[in-house]
């Protein structure tokens, strides 16, 4: 046992630092009760970093073509910053998406997806709004989304389990673009049945040759 | 054997408000006499983890609930090098949603609170010390007070007891009354700063009988009467309200490892007057009070009243989840000023004694409420363990200062001292 020479607090031996008014005190010792240090999480720190010069860049970039658009307003009217700043959104989403510690490889494509139709979808409005995001591209999009993530849910065998959540969730996705195409008054949705159609067999698929694991994994996944 | 877990009243609330900066990670330690061999550790682990299935799950996500699955891959141990109670990331953890780690002389159990409390942690722990000495070649008699590897598994021990036990009327929710919030600088880098003193439980407990209570009302108004002196100025009529965790296996036959807990609010209005003895007498009725089986009754009918609501049911748990978020910070966070955890005395078969120098349990602390604390003792060591996310150590400071000088205890402390040592 020490003590700390200013507020006379009894410290364990080995303590070197008073824990009620942080004086020093001198010891030598190993305390029983020693900690890790943490001196390398606090060199850990960076202050400097590419990721964070380019997101100072696209801010910076952002802003200049907002400024522009309105300055040359009377030469052009349209609004060009917007898809201009949808693009760096764009890019910085698929950067998270892609670079993202916390989702496995089926959640990473599907925030892909999101983000490629979504901007796809703006880039339509901005042309003129052909619907062509709409009609072909987003429900051929969606089919590509539900194979690859059957192919994964397949081949990943030792942690199907995992995949399996998102392959449920592609299949509801497979709704979605019939949904876009009643929300923008579309008139072509052959598209959009083909794509809930496909999801609509990939499910049954799964219930038929999965059989009893994937009878138990959807109790789980739908308990209430 | 049944492989996976549906969410108990009190894993669902934590397994949705659970962030970095309010990790609801809770620590169970044991520092040792001799420094610990990891190999035997792991050893250990490996020998113990068929025994408790129940905490060896991965958390998965489900349409209406998450649930708990059972992984069945290796659990490593590993040296510790991060600062006590941090988020655990299921993810860089194989998945588990608990670590156990060393180093020096200490075992630490950290657990994610959607697992278990801290009764149940503390069971695991004294297994995994009982094997761990056994396996250095020590020689102990278990005395029935360890949960052996060979006892099998009883499926009591992973039942939903807030389910089981949840009838009766629910009763009135508290009203919301304004207490006061501690705050403070925040460290350069976020972390956990735990400071722990050690006393003598029964020169503690002679304190409390002398005033004819027990500890944990004990502890509770010294903390307030702390926080009151370092914090409050004259004329601010804010409750300093005391979460205290009841363990409800007291009340009720469960023998379940996971979750079996509720937490009662202390609150005390410093217009009441600041006098030691009548802060103690007002906190020691109120727990009397609500520590009533039929009072604690409706504490859990009032909990699991909302989940077992057919409409509640069938909403997609991402719905659910705004709403217990919002609940949260509302009718739990708000009302609280600290939490103080007594996870109580732990016994220890005879043999077990002198290899053991401290029990210390450690609570994270949350963004509203940056100071916890949590107690507990083993043979007639008491450790209180503080864990705060702020640089001030005054409310600490007092109520240490308390035992020391006016109370006349042996208080030895020892503190990780994260943020001061570095900044
Ligand atoms: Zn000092």
């Amino acid at each position: 046992m020490s003590k700390c020479r200013k507020c006379e607090a009894k410290t364990e031996k080995g303590q070197k630092i008073c824990p009620l008014c942080f004086a020093r005190i001198e010891s030598n010792d190993k305390s029983d009760t020693e900690y890790p240090g943490y001196a390398g999480m606090y060199k850990a720190i960076k202050y400097f970093t590419v990721k964070k010069l380019f997101a100072f860049l696209s801010i910076a970039a952002g802003l200049i073509f907002l400024f522009l658009n309105f300055y040359l307003m009377k030469y052009a009217h349209n609004l060009w910053s917007l898809v201009f700043i949808a693009a760096i959104l764009f890019c910085w989403g698929l950067y998270k998406s892609i670079k993202s510690k916390k989702l496995i490889l089926a959640g990473r494509v599907l925030a892909c997806y999101f983000l490629i139709s979504a901007f796809l979808f703006v880039i339509d409005l901005y042309l003129v709004f052909h619907k062509w995001s709409v009609v072909y591209v987003i429900p051929f999009l969606t089919i590509a989304l539900i194979v690859f993530i059957t192919i994964i849910t397949i081949v990943q065998k030792r942690s199907y389990k995992d995949y399996l959540g998102y392959l449920l969730a592609t299949l509801f996705i497979s709704i979605y673009p019939l949904f876009l195409c009643f929300l923008s008054l579309s008139k072509v949705v052959w598209p959009s049945i083909a794509t809930l159609g496909y999801g609509l067999l990939t499910g049954i698929a799964f219930y038929i040759f999965m059989d009893k694991d994937f009878k138990v994994e959807m109790k789980k996944i739908f308990h209430y | 054997m049944k492989n996976w877990y549906k969410l108990d009243n009190a894993a669902k609330l934590f397994s949705n408000v659970a962030s970095r900066k309010n990790s609801s990670v809770f620590r169970i330690a044991v520092v040792m006499q001799e420094e610990v061999d990891g190999s035997i550790l792991q050893k250990a682990v490996d020998h113990i983890y068929a025994r408790f299935p129940m905490f060896f799950t991965r958390m998965r996500s489900g349409v209406f609930w998450n649930y708990m699955d059972e992984l069945g891959h290796s659990f490593k141990v590993v040296e510790e090098s991060g600062y006590p109670c941090g988020m655990i990331d299921a993810k860089n953890n194989n998945g588990y949603m608990l670590k156990i780690l060393y180093y020096y002389k200490r075992i630490s159990f950290e657990a994610f609170h959607s697992l278990t409390d801290g009764s149940g942690a503390v069971e695991f722990v004294k297994t995994l010390v009982y094997y761990y000495l056994c396996f250095m070649g020590k020689a102990i008699s278990p005395e029935n007070k360890i949960l052996l590897a060979e006892d099998g598994v009883s499926l009591d021990e992973s039942e939903d007891s807030y389910s089981k036990y949840c009838e009766g009327l629910p009763g009135k929710t508290e009203k919301n009354k304004n207490s006061y919030k501690i705050t403070g600088t925040s460290f350069s880098l976020h972390g956990n700063n735990i400071t722990t003193g050690i006393m003598s439980a029964q020169a503690l407990n002679g304190l409390a009988k002398a005033h004819g209570t027990t500890i944990t009302p004990y502890l509770a108004a010294v903390l307030v009467q702390s926080i009151y002196q370092s914090r409050i100025k004259p004329g601010n009529n804010k409750s300093i309200v005391v979460a205290i965790p009841v363990n409800l296996r007291n009340l009720f036959p469960s023998k379940t490892m996971r979750n079996f807990s509720c937490v009662v609010n202390l609150d005390y209005n410093p217009a009441k007057g600041m006098d030691l003895a009548d802060i103690i007498g007002d906190l020691t009725a109120r727990l009397k009070e609500k520590t009533k089986k039929q009072c604690l009754q409706r504490n859990i009918s009032n909990n699991v009243r909302y989940e077992q609501n057919i409409a509640v049911k069938f909403v997609p748990l991402f719905v659910k989840r705004v709403f217990i978020r919002f609940c949260f910070d509302m009718l739990g966070e708000n009302k609280k000023t600290i939490t103080l955890s007594n996870v109580g005395n732990i016994t220890t078969p005879a043999d077990m004694s002198p290899h053991i120098k401290y029990f210390e349990a450690t609570l994270y602390p949350t963004q509203k409420r940056p100071l916890s604390c949590a107690v507990c003792s083993v043979d007639d060591k008491l450790s209180i363990n503080f864990s705060r996310t702020i640089v001030e150590p005054d409310i600490i400071r007092r109520f240490f200062s308390f035992f020391a000088n006016e109370a006349g205890l042996d208080v030895v402390l020892y503190s990780n001292d994260w943020g001061i040592k570095n900044e």
